[in-house]
């Protein structure tokens, strides 16, 4: 019943990555985690790096999506994230990522605290560990 | 008349510039479409951004947040996108004297920033100081360099270091046709909400998560993020169909010439045989006599 089911798409700038209908999603706003069952009420919230998961037919599924936001009305969800990756697809190159993790660390550690880059550093190494985690849980 | 190994050579040298002015055409085309593709995946984003933003702020005080504060401009800083390849008809060009216009206008004082060699040597040649010079935007485009300049561009406005910040750039009407445009970035001047029409359910109230405010100062960033990379992604593609038309003429330019000059040619062939068939003859003649 298509009733029960809300569409979920999640956009970055290269594209979308999700479509499809789900029927609940969970994820982190910056005021916590948060669930959204089908007519539930309209929500926009500002999301943290952190999991994504929905489920279809018990199946759940796991992305990593980086600060974005989120808006739901009437069944539809649009999610827009800087970044979206599947949990399969962040352990398949885990070392990668923690390799990744630990130079851009070491370059942050080298800068000046008022240099123009920090802040870019910054939001590199949140998603990186926003991935991370996501990968263990 | 000019002799026949002379035009040979002519024409030799037309076809080979017509064979690289059609094969860049071929390559032009190409990136066009890979640009066309990759400004089409980020519409989807930037038209979602654009809806919430406008759903967020749509009783939100022009005060709200210190990128929408406007204020007596004094100062105006320009983001000039340009590129950085040349061979691309008036892409440039056209661009540059529009920014120059306006820095000539003089109404009030304006700085520049640049991305693209082509923008970076022409003012320099003319002496207008740039700010900061963004190198290598367009080997590889993505996402994050538009935030990074975005960024930047937000510290600058929010410390009162500029009072307007504008971006100009090429925007492609079609693969014809692109024109140089100057719009505002700084403030930001917030998309409209979409009219509910006759029969459609009026918005629905959000619960929004942190509060409005939170929201805003949030979404604020990421929509200067949007226009920057939108700007970009318009201004690659228009430099590839601008590329693509010029070397079309340039190729079919090629072609009148290579014509001409083999018309040149054979008439100039077909002379030499008759003045040797008239020596001939003229020979014979002589010893019959």
């Amino acid at each position: 019943m298509s009733d029960d089911l809300i569409k979920l798409r999640v956009v970055t700038p290269s594209g979308p990555v999700v479509e499809q209908m789900v029927s609940s999603i969970t994820t982190s706003s910056e005021l916590g985690e948060f669930c959204v069952l089908p007519e539930h009420r309209p929500v926009l919230a500002s999301l943290k790096p952190g999991r994504l998961m929905f489920e279809m037919d018990g199946e759940p599924n796991v992305y990593a999506v980086d600060i974005g936001f989120f808006e739901s009305s009437a069944n539809h969800v649009n999610v827009m994230t800087q970044h979206c990756v599947s949990k399969e697809s962040i352990q398949a190159e885990i070392e990668d990522l923690e390799k990744e993790l630990g130079s851009l660390q070491e370059e942050f550690s080298g800068l000046e605290d008022d240099s123009p880059a920090r802040t870019t550093l910054e939001a590199g190494i949140t998603w990186l560990q926003a991935q991370l985690e996501v990968a263990q849980k | 008349m000019a002799n026949l190994k002379e035009i040979r050579r002519r024409i030799a040298s037309v076809h080979g510039t017509q064979k690289i002015t059609r094969a860049m055409k071929m390559v032009a085309a190409a990136k066009l479409r890979k640009a066309q593709e990759h400004a089409e995946s980020f519409r989807d984003y930037s038209r979602l951004m654009s809806e919430v933003l406008a759903e967020v702020a749509s009783d939100a005080e022009e005060d709200a947040h210190s990128l929408l504060i406007r204020r007596e401009p004094e100062k105006a800083l320009v983001l000039v996108i340009s590129s950085d390849r040349g061979l691309c008809g008036g892409f440039n060009s056209n661009l540059n004297r529009l920014v120059a216009a306006e820095l000539n206008s003089g109404r009030v004082h304006t700085d520049l920033s640049v991305v693209g060699r082509k923008a970076k040597g022409y003012f320099e040649h003319r002496m207008v100081k740039i700010q900061t010079y963004y190198d290598e935007v367009f080997d590889d485009l993505d996402y994050d360099k538009a935030a990074s300049i975005a960024a930047e561009l937000a510290k600058l406005y929010e410390n009162g270091d500029y009072d307007m910040i504008y971006l100009a750039y090429n925007e492609m009407v079609s693969v014809v046709s692109q024109v140089p445009t100057l719009v505002q970035l700084l403030p930001v001047a917030l998309p409209e909400k979409k009219k509910v029409e006759a029969g459609e359910l009026a918005s629905p109230v959000f619960i929004f998560e942190p509060s409005e405010s939170e929201l805003l100062a949030a979404l604020l960033p990421r929509y200067v993020e949007v226009k920057v990379f939108s700007a970009l992604l318009e201004s690659a593609a228009a430099e590839h169909a601008a590329r693509m038309s010029a070397m079309e003429t340039a190729t079919n330019n090629a072609q009148d010439m290579i014509d001409s000059l083999t018309l040149v040619y054979n008439r100039a062939r077909q002379s030499a045989i008759t003045s040797e068939l008239m020596d001939i003859v003229g020979g014979a003649e002589a010893l019959n006599d």
